[in-house]
């Protein structure tokens, strides 16, 4: 009930940002454009189109999810009004939780938004959709759930710019990782190799949850990759927001 | 019975790389149900420290509050607790009425229950008219009006007011002082930080004066104040003769000449035969009071020789 409350609040507060709004509209602006892209090259014109989509779906969750979310616990004590919420009978992981589902349901909202947008857009100008699409979506969704609560741990411990920088460097790196593995063959030292290794092994792995290409040439994905993927994803977000309640419960504000 | 009860608080902060700051050192008190107590002080004394601990805001380093018994640690000791911090802030995109009902369902309350509530307070603390509008717009009497219904939306059984008055006009103040009687008379426990001693003396039957993070003293104010007793303050209206005649020799101080003549007999003095001589010599008398220090130079003194 309580969480419900904060997440309430929490989605009122994102949602009525006028930010959210311009990026909104340029992201409505960018899927409006993607069959101006695909005459570039006609004969992949499908393929064009739902990835420029797909595309413009992923930059605005993201550069939402690192923004709001940068701030999202910084802001609250920054402007002590986390004085009148904690000073009531709730846990501090009721609050970090709170935050979190109210953010992820604000950008869901507008995400959705976006998403129905292109479905319509895709019908008109007569683009099939696979069910491999919807799957790549929901991953996008994950993928933004993991980036919020990311943001929120390392906004507990910097400032809301250079937690932006590291939960940008997050996601990044969560794709970059894929090259990494190619590249620890080739690293000789031993030291190197092993913090590379470490690097490798601890860091989430974003681009487990890209379904990008599948989605844009119509290419079924196996059911059980899409649990153990899904479930990599909730263990990391679940790990994130314990991380995020704990750094908060040794927080004196 | 206390409502609130600090056991040997004790809370360090490390300033910088290394340097640590006692702000309370062994803090321990009782504050009686129904009771309403100054918790005074200089800046920096510990006061908001304390009240942060027992709402929940800060861990203390040792020691223990309890709220009716409860550890203050758990959460479940805030369910009966408001808390009114020094200027309050709120969420600028909310309405006043949005807010109350958002702090209502922090409690679980029912939303029907939380809206009536809600209405009620706003009305009482007369903001009622600004319900719709958004917390931007507020000023700052508004916002601690705002912040004093808030504290009271669960209509909490012991009630911790961090510098109420702040940001007041004189009408407010009188407004606060006299919902904070009304509290008061419902048998609710309240804890209060104010620098504003003429409203604690109004206010308060308690006081605790804090300083450098140690209590120096603590008890009734009239029990307080009485120690510092110098004398019998007596009020006449002069019947025109020589009324210098009539006073002790070297027994007393003129501490005003008016309309009506102002004098502390000292202690010491009979103060009997110093008003029958008043009435005989057709000096009208007014008022005759002890004459003791005001709170104000009582916490002035006191601070001075802590400091």
């Amino acid at each position: 009930m309580v969480v419900i409350s904060i997440a309430k609040n929490t989605f009122k507060e994102t949602s009525r940002n006028k930010i959210s709004l311009v990026l909104l509209g340029l992201s409505v602006a960018a899927i409006l454009l993607t069959k101006a892209v695909a005459y570039v090259s006609p004969e992949t014109e499908q393929k064009m189109v739902i990835d420029f989509g797909i595309f413009a779906i992923t930059f605005f969750g993201v550069i939402m999810a690192i923004f709001n979310g940068s701030n999202l616990i910084y802001k609250e004590l920054d402007k002590r009004t986390i004085y009148t919420v904690i000073s009531k009978p709730i846990d501090r992981y009721q609050f970090v939780l709170g935050k979190f589902f109210g953010l992820f349901f604000s950008i869901c909202i507008n995400l959705s938004f976006l998403v129905i947008t292109f479905t319509i857009y895709c019908l008109i100008i007569q683009i099939p959709l696979s069910l491999s699409f919807f799957w790549a979506i929901v991953f996008i969704f994950l993928q933004i759930c993991m980036i919020i609560s990311v943001s929120m741990v390392f906004s507990l411990v910097s400032t809301p710019l250079l937690s932006a920088t590291f939960s940008l460097m997050f996601y990044i790196l969560g794709y970059w990782l894929e090259g990494l593995k190619e590249l620890l063959i080739l690293i000789e030292n031993p030291i190197g190799k092993k913090i590379s290794e470490i690097i490798y092994n601890i860091m989430p792995k974003l681009f487990y949850l890209d379904y990008k290409y599948q989605a844009s040439h119509g290419l079924p994905i196996p059911t059980t990759d899409l649990i153990y993927v899904g479930l990599y994803g909730i263990v990391y977000i679940c790990l994130f927001l314990f991380l995020a309640s704990i750094l908060l419960s040794r927080k004196e504000l | 019975m206390s409502s609130i009860r600090a056991v040997d608080l004790t809370k360090s902060f490390t300033v910088g790389f290394n340097k640590k700051v006692n702000a309370l050192k062994g803090v321990s008190f009782e504050i009686p149900e129904g009771e309403v107590t100054g918790y005074l002080g200089p800046n920096g004394s510990g006061k908001t420290t304390t009240f942060k601990i027992i709402t929940g805001l800060n861990q203390q380093t040792s020691g223990q509050v309890f709220i009716n018994n409860i550890p203050c640690n758990q959460t479940s000791s805030r369910k009966l607790l408001g808390y009114l911090p020094e200027g309050p802030y709120f969420y600028e995109h909310l309405t006043a009425e949005e807010s109350l009902i958002f702090y209502g369902s922090l409690f679980g309350l029912k939303p029907k229950d939380i809206r009536k509530k809600a209405h009620d307070l706003l009305e009482r603390f007369g903001i009622l008219y600004a319900k719709d509008r958004k917390l931007q717009t507020y000023s700052k009497g508004m916002r601690q009006r705002l912040g004093f219904a808030q504290c009271l939306i669960n209509d909490p059984q012991v009630i911790i007011l961090d510098e109420p008055m702040s940001g007041l006009d004189p009408i407010g103040r009188k407004e606060f002082r006299d919902m904070i009687l009304e509290l008061k008379s419902k048998g609710k426990t309240i804890l209060m930080a104010s620098h504003v001693l003429n409203d604690v003396e109004t206010i308060c039957s308690r006081i605790i004066l804090l300083s450098g993070g140690v209590i120096k003293e603590e008890g009734k104010i009239s029990d307080l104040l009485a120690k510092t007793l110098k004398g019998t303050e007596v009020v006449f209206k002069s019947g025109g003769g020589d009324y210098l005649s009539c006073l002790p020799k070297g027994q007393y101080e003129i501490l005003s000449q008016d309309a009506h003549v102002t004098v502390n007999i000292l202690l010491g003095a009979e103060i009997n035969e110093v008003l029958q001589k008043l009435i005989s010599a057709n000096h009208q008398i007014i008022k005759v009071v002890p004459h003791n220090e005001s709170l104000e130079s009582y916490f002035i003194r006191l601070a001075k020789v802590s400091q």
